[in-house]
């Protein structure tokens, strides 16, 4: 068994939605992630040792990425308005459908309502957790509360996140669904017990292996991911 | 158990520095930071699939023996970053008199009044209290 089995990973996506102002500082809304702010909270993740990649569909290896990669993967930050009428329970339900079809597995095109998703600016982390196990482990808790320190500034307050996760595709298709979902949960459940995230802000999302990220190379460990997903204001 | 002290340390005394520009307080991935460091280890032996939030991984070590480190560390940790929380909430009612005179011209949204305050040429301007809260909420 290899190592990485012990730690599979998972990828959450986060959508992001409005917040009441915070009157004294002005700060009303954020229409979108638009590029200062992701600038902004990118140096806040960048100055972490921790490994990131961020950016609608930027894909790097782990490690630290320039700003000028930021910038040009944030380009076109106009989808997170739309998300904003996303339907998250809808589309939890249509990937179960999807899951019970035969012969949809790895299609080379997705469904459209998760294109629609990975058209969204997101920023995507690797978590650790136990093998089988949606138990977060220490080492990449400080992970979650970077991305905490950043959902608590000024510039996101007033976005909400989906979680989503995502897992490779060992297994079979229905029990990673699962996995996935209880892995976003636990995500979702520790950036608002332990990190004070309002509720509100945050919904979790497992898409299990519905959305590789490498579909030609569907166990490798780079589909095991958490996506935050900007979705919008709402 | 030398590092867990040396970061307990740091965070305590942190808590002493009283500068306006420094901040006295820390954000979470730091605080994760230092309390991995000092308990990740007591965690993994004595606290596997206890989920933190509400407590449950203090409640857990304090049934344990943990380092002095560790629980040096979690002390300070909490303190801090209780006041961090504090100065978030406090903070736009603390600086509201200063944006009302310096930041009129800049439209809501966006953190524009914020990072009209933490312009370099308004931070002498901006009263110290603000200027403090601003800092101690981590927005700098």
């Amino acid at each position: 068994m290899q190592s990485g089995d012990h730690r599979r990973r998972l990828a959450v996506g986060l959508a992001i939605y409005d917040r009441p102002a915070l009157a004294g500082l002005g700060i009303k809304r954020f229409d979108i992630l638009e590029i200062n702010l992701m600038t902004d909270l990118c140096k806040k993740l960048l100055g972490s040792t921790v490994a990131l990649l961020i950016g609608t569909s930027l894909s790097l290896a782990q490690g630290r990425i320039s700003e000028a990669d930021i910038l040009n993967s944030l380009q076109s930050t106009g989808q997170a308005a739309r998300a904003a009428n996303l339907n998250l329970d809808a589309l939890r339900r249509d990937v179960e459908k999807r899951i019970q079809v035969e012969g949809t597995e790895n299609a080379a095109s997705p469904p459209p309502v998760l294109q629609a998703l990975s058209t969204l600016p997101n920023l995507t982390v690797e978590i650790q957790f136990d093998f089988d196990s949606d138990w977060i482990r220490p080492a990449s808790w400080e992970t979650i509360g970077v991305i905490a320190d950043a959902l608590h500034h000024p510039l996101l307050l007033s976005n909400a996140f989906a979680v989503v996760g995502h897992t490779d595709a060992k297994g079979s298709r229905d029990y990673n669904f699962k996995l996935s979902q209880r892995r976003a949960d636990a995500v979702r459940e520790m950036l608002i017990s332990t990190f004070r995230i309002p509720p509100g802000r945050l919904v979790a999302l497992g898409l299990g292996e519905e959305q590789l990220r490498d579909p030609s190379n569907p166990d490798a460990e780079v589909n095991r991911r958490v996506q935050l997903l900007n979705i919008g204001p709402r | 158990m030398r590092r867990g002290f040396a970061i307990a340390c740091i965070l305590g005394a942190s808590i002493l520095v009283a500068s306006p520009t420094v901040a006295q307080t820390i954000g979470y991935g730091e605080a994760i930071r230092g309390l991995t460091a000092a308990c990740g280890a007591d965690i993994e032996k004595y606290c596997k699939g206890v989920k933190p939030g509400g407590g449950a991984i203090s409640i857990c070590l304090a049934k344990n023996n943990i380092s002095t480190g560790c629980a040096a560390t979690f002390e300070a940790a909490f303190v801090l970053l209780a006041k961090r929380a504090a100065a978030q909430e406090a903070a736009p009612q603390i600086c509201e008199a200063d944006a009302k005179r310096l930041c009129a011209n800049f439209r809501e949204g966006r953190a524009r009044i914020l990072r009209c305050l933490i312009r370099n040429d308004n931070t002498r301007k901006v009263s110290n209290k603000c200027n403090q809260a601003i800092t101690d909420a981590g927005w700098r």
